[in-house]
């Protein structure tokens, strides 16, 4: 049902946006879905945080791929939510862009944490790869 | 529901998903409870009722910032009234916050192993979760044509939070909640409560989870505040208006294709969820039960006011009294028997069901049924305080040598009409009087019957 096509190193920081070098995904483009699997996510369960997720070609501007968020516990929960998987759908208009040969190889993936608007700089988190989906 | 029900639940949900799909989803294996507040639900729970259907008029909810001021008004009231109930009866599940900890217990709050998130439950719960809600809020303000409303966030003219719950922004608005990170005026980002992606999935096990994470949670973290945790989203109000819309998306997706479905196993068909109704019971409903919101739960989501009649509703009638039949036109309601329909009055759907009715047939007529021989005089027809209904007869030819056949029963709305019944000391009877006959002394005529009964609309 669905394929990894492409596997990438993450380049982990403490906290704040994080970036990943992926190639274009070229074999989803005639696929009815492309998802962006984001692998051993880890985020605080005192924290709401909503984490979109950007492709930013060699050059040119980035192009928003879709989002994925996610509830904090309670405010005054502690410890980590620790995800294996979790997933962002890519927007039709990120599956345009795509088709419109608008990216070229490679692609950076930019992960950035909010809370509403609200970029989180401060947040400690983690993510260990990402990889697309397609099916 | 226990762990273990939990487990089979996501379990069947990953089976119906398929096991490549099953890695995409979040885990909910890892969810620990790590948050305190005590938000069990109060009282006994362990003898559940099971639901039953719900004839009330099917009506709309509409979206939040198209309300009308009286609308408004209402809502504000409804959520005024299960504030106040929190604190006149703080023991009362339908006040505000037993209504919030539903929520709280049933996604790992006080150390409970529920999650209704992030598996095959998140629609159903939460669309069963609304339903008993908006009927408690109806239930306060002595309407149950009420329905909440929903936020359309989606609609690029309603991206700011419905004024309703802003303004006046503070404590003495009853839909206000502090804090909001989403102020008065504050428009989401252009990336958040974007349904077009979850709208494209083209079955039930893709489509959920798409919509849940985003725009659901998405537009929880953007209002932020309690919104933003699940131990405490419910306080927030507009919490109720947000699910509203997400319940919204499932419907629209199951009308946009008559292969998008929900599912259709035994094990989710049967799943129960529980909650207190607007009559403080334990209620238990199935997820059978609330696919069909429409059928079953009796609203529709629409842009403007919108009312059905009922009449596919089948409900359960439920015999109260049989009211004394001293000869055929003579009736008697015994003090027994007025003591039955007293606490009716008002409260209840009621019926009236005439046993064997004689009807003339000398001819085709219709003709107007009173229980009052003054009133069948005037025969002023629906106006007149004992007024019960219309009675056509319908011979089978024209000169009447086929006679229609008398009826078994006939049942009559007693709505607005059971005070007036109740009152009757003395013996009746029941009159019929040709439609057509106006004035003041029309022809009055007895209609013998076999047997009178009061019948109650099951409750829902």
């Amino acid at each position: 049902m669905f394929g990894a096509v492409h596997i990438f190193a993450a380049l982990l920081l403490l906290s704040g946006e994080r970036t990943f070098q992926v190639q274009v995904p070229r074999a989803c483009e005639s696929r009815s879905s492309l998802r962006l699997l984001l692998k051993d996510l880890e985020l605080p369960r005192n924290r709401a945080v909503t984490i979109r997720a950007y492709a930013k070609p060699a050059q040119g501007d980035e192009s928003f791929i879709g989002l994925l968020a996610v509830m904090g516990d309670s405010a005054t929960a502690t410890g980590n939510r620790k995800m294996p998987e979790a997933r962002i759908t890519a927007t039709p208009a990120f599956r345009r862009w795509l088709e419109d040969g608008s990216a070229s190889a490679p692609l950076s993936i930019i992960l950035r944490p909010f809370a509403g608007k609200t970029a989180l700089k401060d947040l400690e988190w983690s993510v260990g790869a990402v990889e697309w989906v397609c099916r | 529901m226990d762990r273990t029900d939990k487990e089979e639940s996501r379990r069947h949900f990953l089976k119906a998903i398929g096991a490549d799909a099953a890695a995409l989803l979040l885990p909910v294996a890892l969810v620990r409870p790590a948050f305190g507040q005590v938000c069990a639900p109060p009282g006994n729970t362990s003898n559940p009722t099971p639901w039953v259907r719900d004839c009330r008029s099917i009506q709309a909810r509409r979206p939040a910032s198209t309300l009308t001021g009286s609308e408004i008004t209402k809502l504000k009231a409804a959520y005024k009234a299960m504030r106040d109930l929190a604190t006149s009866d703080p023991a009362d599940p339908r006040g505000f916050l037993h209504q919030t900890h539903i929520h709280c217990h049933n996604c790992g709050g006080g150390g409970s192993t529920i999650q209704v998130h992030f598996g095959d439950r998140f629609l159903p719960w939460h669309r069963a979760y609304l339903y008993f809600h908006e009927k408690i809020l109806g239930t306060l303000i002595g309407d149950m044509n009420f329905r909440l409303p929903y936020w359309d966030w989606e609609n690029p003219a309603h991206r700011t939070m419905p004024s309703a719950y802003t303004s006046p922004n503070n404590s003495t608005n009853p839909l206000f909640n502090s804090p909001r990170s989403m102020g008065p005026g504050d428009t989401l980002d252009p990336t958040d409560g974007q349904p077009a992606t979850a709208l494209s999935e083209t079955n039930f096990a893709d489509f959920s989870p798409e919509l849940e994470g985003s725009p659901h949670g998405s537009i929880h973290n953007a209002v932020g505040g309690d919104m933003s945790f699940f131990d405490t989203a419910a306080k927030d109000p507009i919490f109720y208006a947000h699910h509203a819309n997400v319940d919204k998306l499932w419907s629209d997706w199951t009308k946009a294709d008559a292969s998008h479905t929900a599912p259709t196993t035994a094990a989710w068909l049967n799943q129960t969820q529980g909650f207190f109704d607007e009559n403080k019971k334990w209620r238990t409903i199935r997820n059978a039960d609330v696919v069909d919101h429409e059928a079953k739960l009796r609203y529709i989501y629409a842009g403007r006011t919108w009312e059905y009649i009922t009449w596919l509703c089948l409900r359960d009638w439920v015999l109260v009294d049989r009211l004394q039949v001293l000869d055929a036109s003579r009736i008697q309601l015994t003090q027994a028997g007025r003591q039955k329909l007293l606490p009716m009055i008002g409260k209840s759907e009621t019926r009236l069901r005439l046993i064997s009715p004689q009807l003339p047939q000398n001819r085709s007529a219709s003709y107007f049924l009173y229980y009052d021989e003054r009133d069948a005089k005037a025969n002023r027809g629906p106006e007149s305080p004992s007024y019960l209904g219309l009675v056509s007869v319908v011979l089978m030819s024209k000169d009447g040598s086929q006679k229609m056949g008398q009826p078994r029963k006939l049942d009559f709305d007693l709505k607005g009409k059971l005070k007036g019944l109740a009152d009757r000391s003395a013996e009746f009877s029941f009159f019929l009087v040709e439609k057509t006959q106006k004035g003041p002394n029309a022809a009055v005529s007895k209609l013998p019957v076999r047997g009178v009964e009061i019948l109650r609309g099951q409750e829902a």
